[in-house]
């Protein structure tokens, strides 16, 4: 059969398999080897800098794959570092709020304190530690790298790759792109549903028309695009993206209109590529495609981007168990300075937040059914290859044979 | 806190809307949309859409972060309009989606990894 498609294929698709066994994935021991083989190996986004905007702030970064807790915070000399969110005398859960600037954290057992560099500052009581070094008693740190706005960690004792090249060819395509953003909408939703199951609801286009009927009946497809083929689809190493296609004779309701009238236009709002005024990197719409909608990368194993032209969303779905999925979502937005632009921001996240959830309504069905045995494999498209890539990383650092 | 807010003079008729929907937040305003059924609804976007643009208008003589009372309340208003228009817009049958995940069941604005807005 001759292939028919509107798509631009980038990359090496010879590992990639179209049929992925399911079933085994559900099992406990299964998920126990994917803690250890990817989530304990692998650069995982945990923290924006934008919530660390000066010396001495920080947040607290939930990793529930490693059952850890993360203070990641901006020291005073401006280094952002990661730290277990445990004090080092007897173990208590250090920081209890999830954010703050501070210039020393204090433990609320027995009062130890810290700077927000890790370094222990204070022991309450010492001459009753004789043989206390507090040079040795620092937080304990985890690997961290920053990379554009967001902070990697690395659970490994000695990482194997360093984040540019866990990134790949995306470490250089999106400088800048996710700066100088305001986050304007964030949910969390815990789902009764394998983590593969809930990452790969956001990785393919193929169910728009039918899961997103009732929210953006036509905002991709149209005469020239009909079956909605991805415009550009590229795996690396690693990771995957796409560029979706708008759809010109797409409807624009009356209130989207007047929301979008003054302020910029975002999500379904897809002017032609050419009147963007911004300057993009490479790796956003990287085909420049005129009729450019989005994009949407999975950055492997645990956070996908959804990317506009002034806007994007970050998606995380970290495991709690085989079949539990803790689902972040943040939508950030160009910063918002007049009244058109709040217009801007109330349609825009409001019209992604129903979509969001369309996609969120399918991830326990879909446990659900295949944890029952009913079928072994699932079937996946070629517009469905981050999907399958997705699969091929994951059994890769698994050990698992193709 | 709504009940008496002030409006600008020249938008008094938008009085009887007040109480009800000049929401502060994102969550309030959603609260409220998927309460209300959407028969009344459409009685809020209709008296709504009829002057959005003029509320706008207005509206855009004021800096976002030194709104005056009365003007803050418009902006509210104005903002539950475009946050709550899509049932009506996207010819749902009620005010929230049958298939879309329960709203019960989901967190906003503020978790455990991001600060509260």
């Amino acid at each position: 059969m001759n292939e028919v498609t509107q798509t631009q294929f980038f990359g090496d698709f010879s590992r990639l398999r179209s049929r992925i066994d399911m079933l085994a994935r559900f099992q406990p021991e299964f998920y126990a080897a994917e803690v250890e083989r990817i989530f304990r190996r692998a650069w995982l986004p945990v923290a924006s800098v934008t919530d660390l905007p000066r010396e001495n702030c920080y947040v607290v970064a939930d990793v529930p794959p490693l059952k850890a807790s993360l203070i990641v915070a901006r020291g005073a000399d401006g280094k952002v570092r990661a730290f277990y969110n445990v004090c080092r005398h007897r173990g208590a859960r250090l920081v209890k709020d999830h954010a703050g600037c501070r210039k020393a954290l204090s433990c609320g057992f027995h009062g130890w304190t810290y700077a927000t560099d890790g370094r222990l500052i204070g022991v309450t009581d010492k001459t009753q530690f004789p043989d206390l070094d507090p040079e040795q008693h620092g937080l304990v740190a985890v690997n961290t790298e920053v990379w554009e706005d967001f902070v990697f960690v690395n659970f490994a004792d000695k990482p194997e790759q360093t984040l540019a090249q866990w990134l790949g060819k995306f470490a250089d395509q999106y400088t800048g792109f996710f700066s100088d953003r305001q986050r304007i909408a964030s949910y969390r939703i815990v789902v009764d549903a394998n983590w593969n199951v809930a990452i790969n609801s956001f990785s393919e286009g193929y169910h728009a028309a039918y899961v997103h009927r009732k929210t953006v009946p036509d905002y991709q497809g149209g005469k020239k695009n009909p079956q909605r083929h991805r415009a550009y689809l590229e795996i690396t190493e690693h990771h995957g993206r796409y560029s979706a296609q708008a759809n010109p004779n797409r409807r624009v309701t009356p209130v989207e209109a007047i929301a979008y009238g003054d302020g910029r236009p975002l999500y379904p709002s897809f002017p032609p590529f050419s009147e963007t005024t911004l300057p993009l990197p490479p790796g956003v719409n990287a085909s420049r495609d005129e009729n450019w909608g989005f994009d949407v990368a999975e950055v492997f194993p645990v956070l996908i981007w959804i990317i506009g032209a002034h806007w994007h969303a970050n998606l995380w779905f970290w495991p709690m168990g085989a079949d539990k999925t803790d689902v972040r979502v943040e939508f950030f937005a160009y910063k918002a300075q007049t009244v058109g632009d709040a217009l801007s921001h109330a349609y825009f996240r409001t019209r992604l937040r129903e979509v969001f959830r369309e996609d969120v309504g399918t991830m326990e069905q879909v446990t659900n059914a295949l944890r029952s045995g009913a079928m072994r494999d699932i079937v996946l498209s070629r517009q469905e290859f981050l999907l399958q890539q997705h699969y091929a990383v994951a059994d890769a650092m698994l050990g698992r044979s193709a | 806190m709504t009940g008496n807010r002030p409006l600008p003079p020249q938008f008094a008729a938008l009085a009887p809307f007040v109480a009800e929907w000049a929401l502060p937040s994102e969550e309030a305003r959603l609260a409220k949309l998927v309460r209300t059924p959407i028969a009344e609804l459409k009685v809020f976007y209709d008296a709504m859409f009829a002057r959005a643009e003029e509320m706008k208008h207005y509206l855009s003589g004021f800096r976002l972060e030194a709104m005056p009372e009365d003007a803050a309340t418009l902006l509210d208003l104005l903002l539950t309009f475009v946050e709550t228009a899509h049932p009506i817009e996207l010819n749902w049958s009620e005010t929230d989606i049958d298939d879309a995940f329960a709203l019960d069941r989901m967190t906003i604005g503020r978790f455990n990894t991001f600060p509260p807005a």
